[in-house]
């Protein structure tokens, strides 16, 4: 049980530190928070410098471009990304985290070389279509109909998606539609499929968050026509396919928020010291207990990542939950905190850094979604419970008529749109 | 990095959880019920766990020690929490490192801490060989507060008066009359600092036994107990709380463990550069398994019903012994103070 480096991840650090150091003041200042085309160009610039250095797809098997780096190495990359202040992974999120992975594990070779590459060089934007208005912690329940025509080489694809995010730049969408019967067992005869966005028949609908951001966006399917070339896996086989990759997500998606969060508490510190917050012991004291928390966080995902790197798939376990749950509101409670402490300064956005990742109004509302956004804390809670402490199910209208419920279907859990920062 | 707990360190745990299966806890299957004030010391337990080396975990070999170290003990205080043990397991563990003699667990040691100004009240008493107590020197002049000091104090020279009813029955209270001035000075200040500091490591590894035992106790009633015709743990409500009470057992014990690892590291003389600094990660430790091992102990409560709230059920032990330990080797306020000086 130990914490430190070994002499290879130590080696691994110092070279990433060094290159950080030497690329990060040739970027240009990070664009406004809703000027998507430039988002888009800021964010594919650093995916391209990460794959000229190496470090893309870092987690990858090499066979496929990737650097083949340990779930260690992983975290130690996540890490110093984060102290560096280098770039989040952004419009990249689904195709690095999501669209990527279930590619190498499901598709075919041709889909395989068609899209990894361009993935990993940041040439390709992915968005992920998952979520329905009345599929959202019941995914399975998902409408979206797909349709063989008549000469069975296009599905016909008609239904509506929300939480999309970064679909105004996406280029390609990880779409899930039903292709069984609409009254069939739910998990079954649903499938997956690649579609371009600039097929003709999607519309997408920003739909605006609380914070202002249209980061989010409604998708409108009518009559879209996506080859059957673009399926990924065998017709009616794409909730497993789908579940593939959930755990990697939820193992790496919010690792380097924690270390932010840390950094964002020492700032708050500083501000309470500055304005005399501080010698309110309820407010020191929080503060502290919220350091407490984010270490023991930070603890946790070294045990997560420990157990990931010697399990045989190199897939988080179950304990990963848990992280998702405690950070999730962990996270409301920093800016909520951020606020106190700031006092009616929090009225207003900041003139300078309101429309930037950072500002202070716009996590606290952003934070909202933290607890909701890839399974919400209840999806959460009963994974825990069911999953790893073999708490019995509750009945299910569905099971009780009869339906086959995959093992691994309690993952699922709803959409993971919104988990990038 | 690998922070998974080795093989030899889950074995030590496993030896321990053994012999303490043999002599059941109070309120678990098999144990005793014990009336308020006759509890204390099991000497049979006491006798087969120094057996095992227990209290000698950090005493290098050469003195009669096993030669570990820090993440070695919390496995072993983990696995004593869990059975709540009872007895001075901390302060003698405590002692042994200090004094060699200790190692073999041939001696009880106690602990009192009279640095602050609250009425004192000693554990164990009458069951004590030594007491070590960590007291502040008069400052020099009028408003100067003094340095802090290691004494070594024989239980018999103390004026105490036997608390005649203890909320925790299991642990037999006395009341000092007056603070002890006569002792042998066993270490400075610095050595005050660092039996404090290991102190509120091992209650803390103690506190995530409770708070994982009463994890698996509430469990397993949620799947035995039926109401409305079935398993009360299939319902959302009662399994959200056997959920939260996992996530504060795992959290906690993460902590713990990395707490024991940078205590392990600072003393080894590593470079921590990005590690935070031990002493705040020890505080974090005690904070978050405090509030474990509470709030699980009153949903194991919950989770039980009105049976739950019964002498017999024994789940009062849990929840009073946590209560007792959140306010030993620092609570939850000076914790937090510790904490906020390193930000």
């Amino acid at each position: 049980m130990q914490l430190r480096d070994t002499p290879d991840q130590q080696r691994f650090r110092d070279e990433l530190r060094a290159w950080l150091r030497g690329i990060l003041p040739t970027l240009d200042p990070q664009p406004s928070q809703d000027d998507w085309p430039a988002r888009r160009a800021y964010d594919s610039h650093w995916q391209a410098l990460l794959h000229q250095a190496g470090y893309a797809g870092l987690n990858w098997p090499a066979e496929y471009g990737g650097r083949g780096a340990t779930p260690t190495e992983h975290l130690i990359f996540l890490e110093e990304s984060e102290l560096a202040g280098a770039p989040y992974v952004g419009v990249n999120f689904v195709g690095l985290l999501h669209a990527g992975p279930t590619l190498i594990a499901e598709a075919s070779p041709e889909q395989r070389e068609r899209h990894i590459p361009a993935i990993l060089r940041g040439d390709e934007i992915w968005c992920q279509g998952f979520s329905e208005p009345d599929a959202g912690s019941d995914l399975a329940a998902l409408r979206t109909r797909a349709v063989l025509d008549g000469d069975g080489t296009h599905y016909v694809v008609n239904g509506r998606k929300i939480w999309t995010s970064h679909a105004e730049v996406a280029d390609y969408c990880e779409l899930l539609v039903r292709t069984g019967p609409p009254d069939g067992p739910k998990h079954q005869g649903i499938t997956w499929l690649i579609m371009p966005m600039d097929t003709p028949g999607v519309v997408l609908r920003p739909l605006m968050t609380a914070g202002g951001s249209t980061e989010f966006s409604e998708m409108i399917l009518e009559d879209v026509r996506i080859p059957v070339a673009n399926r990924v896996g065998e017709e009616g086989d794409g909730w497993r396919i789908a579940m593939v990759t959930f755990a990697f997500e939820r193992g790496t998606g919010f690792v380097s928020e924690v270390v932010w969060a840390r950094r964002r508490l020492a700032e708050i510190a500083a501000l309470a010291r500055e304005n005399t917050t501080w010698e309110d012991s309820g407010i020191r004291r929080r503060i502290a207990r919220l350091a407490a928390e984010f270490d023991a966080l930070w603890a946790l995902v070294k045990r997560n990542v420990s157990e990931a790197e010697h399990s045989a798939d190199g897939i988080p376990g179950p304990g990963s939950s848990v992280f998702k749950l405690r950070f999730s509101e962990a996270r409301q409670h920093l800016d909520d905190l951020h606020a106190e402490v700031r006092g009616r300064d929090a009225l207003a956005f900041d003139d300078e850094l309101c429309t930037y990742d950072g500002e202070p109004g716009y996590e606290r509302l952003r934070s909202l979604a933290y607890t909701i956004a890839a399974g919400t804390s209840q999806v959460q809670r009963n994974i825990i419970g069911e999953r790893i402490l073999g708490l019995p199910k509750e009945p299910s209208a569905t099971r009780a008529a009869g339906a086959a419920r995959p093992a691994r279907a309690a993952t699922a859990a709803g959409a993971t749109e919104g988990g990038a920062r | 990095m690998d922070f998974r707990p080795t093989d030899d360190q889950l074995a030590l745990a496993g030896a321990v959880r053994d012999v303490l299966g043999k002599h059941p806890a109070p309120g678990t299957p098999g144990g005793e019920h014990p009336e308020s004030g006759i509890g204390g010391v099991d000497p049979a337990l006491w006798h087969d766990l120094a057996e095992l080396g227990i209290f000698g975990v950090r005493v290098p070999e050469a003195d009669g020690g096993l030669g570990l170290g820090h993440p070695e003990s919390v496995h072993v205080f983990e696995e004593l929490g869990r059975s709540l043990a009872t007895g001075p397991f901390t302060a003698t563990a405590l002692a042994a490192p200090l004094l060699p003699e200790y190692a073999s667990g041939r001696h009880r040691v106690g602990f009192g801490d009279l640095t602050g100004g609250e009425p004192q009240l000693l554990e164990h008493l009458d069951a004590l060989d030594a007491l070590l107590v960590v007291e502040t020197v008069e400052g020099e002049a009028p408003g100067i507060i003094g340095h802090s000091q290691v004494l070594r104090v024989e239980p018999i020279e103390l004026r105490a008066d036997v608390v005649p009813h203890p909320v925790d029955p299991c642990v037999p209270l006395h009341r000092l009359r007056q603070k002890p001035l006569r002792g042998e000075i066993v270490g400075d200040a610095a050595t005050a600092d660092a039996l404090l500091r290991e102190g509120a490591l091992l209650t803390a590894a103690y506190q995530v036994g409770i708070a994982a035992v009463l994890t698996e106790r509430a469990v397993a009633y949620a799947k035995q107990r039926t109401q409305f015709g079935r398993a009360i743990g299939s319902f959302q409500a009662v399994k959200h709380v056997c959920a939260d009470m996992f996530a504060r057992a795992e959290l906690a014990r993460a902590a713990v463990h990395s707490a024991a690892v940078l205590l392990a590291d600072e003393e080894a003389g590593h470079d921590g550069t990005d590690l935070p600094a031990a002493a705040a990660a020890v505080s974090t430790a005690k904070l978050l398994a405090d509030e474990a091992a509470i709030a699980n102990a009153r949903a194991a409560i919950q989770v039980h019903g009105g049976m739950g709230c019964t002498w017999e059920m024994g789940l009062h032990y849990f929840l009073k012994r946590a209560w007792a330990l959140s306010l030993a080797y620092g609570r939850a306020a000076e914790h937090a103070d510790l904490i906020s000086e390193s930000l």
